[in-house]
């Protein structure tokens, strides 16, 4: 069997090699259409995330209603040790998010004051590549870092300070009078817009809360860990009054958009399969119609149809599985490479993006299960297109299959 | 018999004449309503001495303050306690409102679009609410919804709906104007969807010369359970002399 599979195979190589080829171009395709397409919606998404509230927020259960410096969340370094030490954690980042005004001589906005930690920041964000005049915080500053867009309504510089006024703990009045360390240019107009950063003590001294926090983030090294982490970190936590909550309970509109776009991206999927799929019966139909004479000339010498069958499968599968090995030979490269170095977006493209979402590149999916889900895919179209050759066999009539291909050769 | 007849001819007369002056209460147009109560509230110029407290389940909150106002354009408020938050003051100049920090010795403008929903030092009023930037003739239309009594007092029931390109917070407002005084006794404050956010209630009304003062007001948050804000006037006195130069930013630091 093994013998005749390699005969047929060596036969006619053009025949082979052109299967072989089809099968590795719908394969290849699908390959890389999956993984830019999953690999725009995933880099933004986690992009998003590192930016935002991380893939887990614990705070204090009324926060959420109430999001006041009444309603922060105690927390010590013990906890945040334990939340640390917890396996798929990148990092905890706690930190204290108020609405205030800020003004300077003649105007003022409203605007979010954010106390952080920056050298725990630094991990989440890597502000201090973003600035872009004066200096990134350190610990110990008491000065505040302004986005671009931000200081250029207020007509500010580094060095010039601006009051800031909101509402601290039990209706207080935070204010506070606060020197501009740095400016930073952040992807997402919105944070550039409206966020004053300062260290986490200066924030809980304009707030006048004590160790408090508006909220703990959780950046995770892997999204796919995030429900074993958040049992752990209810397990770790152990207190009542807090909520646990992930990404996607408190980003629903984002969820919403991205089933849109994930139904989009199956409708597509489909399509190429679609497109793929007739491409590779239609070269299959084309090497059993050329093989019929000699498929008839087999069941006529005495070979049975069912063993013709099988050689037919074996064939099939044979090169199908050439194909899917030649176009992950092909594709793994490429994606691992863009996977690492994502394709940069120009021009009005970027514009787009940049006013969307975050960064404008391309970074491709780099997964074991966009290979494992294409190549079933693919093995399957593949095994759906064994049904020609099979009907064929079966229902092929000896004398009209040497009749026909002897006129065909006359 | 002439006399009989004149005397019936005179009680109908009478009966008439105050069946007419009913009819004539009733009539009233929202309009008229709403231009009586506020020619009492927004004409006043007065001195006053407030305190409030924020109401919240756990904890609660006393703030003291000093107010000069001057009709609806002009205002003044000045904070005495509690110690943390003495000598902070706003002023109100028509559509121009700041703020003095003495902290940090600085004057701050607050835009109007920031401030106009603000709470005011963390309780339910807003800053709108102290410096009295709402007015329900230039800023609403108001329908006659009928008359009920809130609390025992008979009120003329509206509904107010801002006119197009009114800056303010509220959809939508109901509010309880008595029929006698003319004060706005009850308030419904409705958001989006139609969601009453507050409800504003005033007690103690108290008549100084041709106006009429409630000496207590309360503010209750919707669908927050204990959490409420008292304001009381303890000291009330009309200054029709004050004058505009009275309002202004040299005074907003110096004020005592």
């Amino acid at each position: 069997m093994w013998n005749l599979l390699r005969k047929n195979l060596w036969r006619n190589t053009r025949r082979t090699c052109l299967t072989i080829l089809s099968v590795f171009f719908v394969v290849t395709t699908c390959i890389l259409t999956e993984s830019v397409h999953k690999g725009i919606w995933h880099s933004s998404l986690q992009q998003l995330l590192r930016i935002r509230h991380g893939h887990i927020e614990i705070s204090n259960k009324a926060y959420a209603d109430q999001p006041s410096p009444d309603h922060f969340l105690m927390a010590d370094s013990l906890m945040f040790n334990r939340l640390r030490s917890i396996e798929g954690v990148e990092g905890v980042f706690p930190c204290t998010e108020s609405f205030a005004m800020a003004s300077s001589d003649n105007t003022s906005k409203g605007v979010m004051v954010w106390g952080i930690d920056p050298e725990l920041e630094e991990k989440r964000m890597a502000i201090s590549s973003m600035i872009v005049a004066g200096c990134y915080l350190q610990s110990t500053d008491r000065n505040i870092l302004v986005g671009e867009k931000l200081s250029r309504y207020l007509g500010i510089a580094p060095g010039d300070s601006i009051a800031l006024l909101g509402r601290g703990y039990h209706g207080s009045t935070a204010v506070g009078l606060y020197c501009v360390q740095g400016i930073f240019s952040c992807p997402i107009p919105e944070v550039d817009r409206s966020i004053i950063y300062m260290t986490l003590p200066t924030a809980q001294e304009f707030l006048n809360v004590s160790a408090e926090y508006s909220g703990i983030y959780l950046l995770l090294k892997q999204e796919k860990s995030l429900p074993a982490v958040i049992e752990k970190v209810k397990t770790v936590l152990d207190c009542d009054n807090c909520s646990v909550t992930d990404w996607k309970a408190s980003m629903q509109d984002l969820l919403i958009y991205s089933d849109a776009a994930q139904a989009l991206g199956i409708a597509v999927t489909v399509l190429l399969y679609l497109v793929a799929g007739s491409g590779l019966l239609s070269t299959v139909i084309m090497t059993t119609n050329e093989r019929r004479h000699e498929f008839g000339l087999m069941i006529a010498l005495g070979m049975r149809r069912s063993r013709l069958t099988r050689t037919i499968i074996y064939e099939h599968l044979f090169i199908l599985a050439i194909g899917i090995v030649a176009a992950l030979g092909f594709s793994l490269p490429i994606t691992g490479y863009f996977n690492r170095h994502p394709l940069q977006i120009t021009g009005d493209a970027a514009e787009v993006i940049l006013h969307n979402l975050t960064k404008p590149e391309i970074s491709f999916y780099f997964e074991s299960d966009l290979f494992a889900s294409q190549i079933l895919a693919i093995f399957f179209i593949g095994c759906a297109t064994l049904f020609y050759p099979i009907i064929v066999i079966r229902r092929l009539r000896i004398e009209s299959a040497l009749i026909t291909s002897n006129q065909l050769r006359v | 018999m002439i006399n009989s007849k004149s005397i019936i001819a005179t009680l109908f007369f009478l009966m008439a004449s105050s069946f007419s002056s009913t009819l004539r209460g009733q009539a009233l147009s929202a309009s008229e309503i709403i231009e009586k109560n506020c020619r009492n509230k927004e004409s006043q110029t007065f001195y006053s001495e407030i305190s409030m407290t924020v109401v919240r389940p756990t904890w609660q909150r006393e703030t003291k303050a000093k107010m000069w106002i001057k009709t609806r354009d002009y205002s003044f408020v000045l904070l005495t306690a509690p110690a943390k938050e003495r000598g902070q003051s706003y002023l109100k100049r028509q559509n121009n409102l700041w703020n003095w920090q003495p902290s940090i010795g600085r004057t701050i403008k607050l835009s109007s679009s920031s401030t106009t929903g603000q709470a005011w030092q963390g309780s339910d009023f807003t800053i709108d609410d102290i410096v009295r930037n709402t007015s329900f003739r230039e800023q609403y239309t108001a329908t006659l919804l009928g008359q009920e009594e809130v609390e025992g007092t008979k009120c003329h029931k509206l509904q107010l709906v801002p006119k197009p390109e009114t800056p303010v917070v509220w959809k939508k407002i109901v509010t309880w104007i008595s029929t006698k005084e003319f004060v706005d006794i009850k308030s419904e404050f409705y958001g989006e969807h139609e969601k009453l956010i507050r409800t504003y209630l005033a007690y103690d009304i108290k008549q100084e010369q041709r106006y009429f003062i409630p000496m207590r007001m309360e503010i209750v948050p919707a669908g927050k359970k204990g959490h409420k804000t008292v304001l009381t006037v303890d000291r009330y006195t009309l200054q029709e002399s004050l004058n505009e130069k009275f309002f202004s930013l040299q005074n907003l630091k110096n004020i005592r």
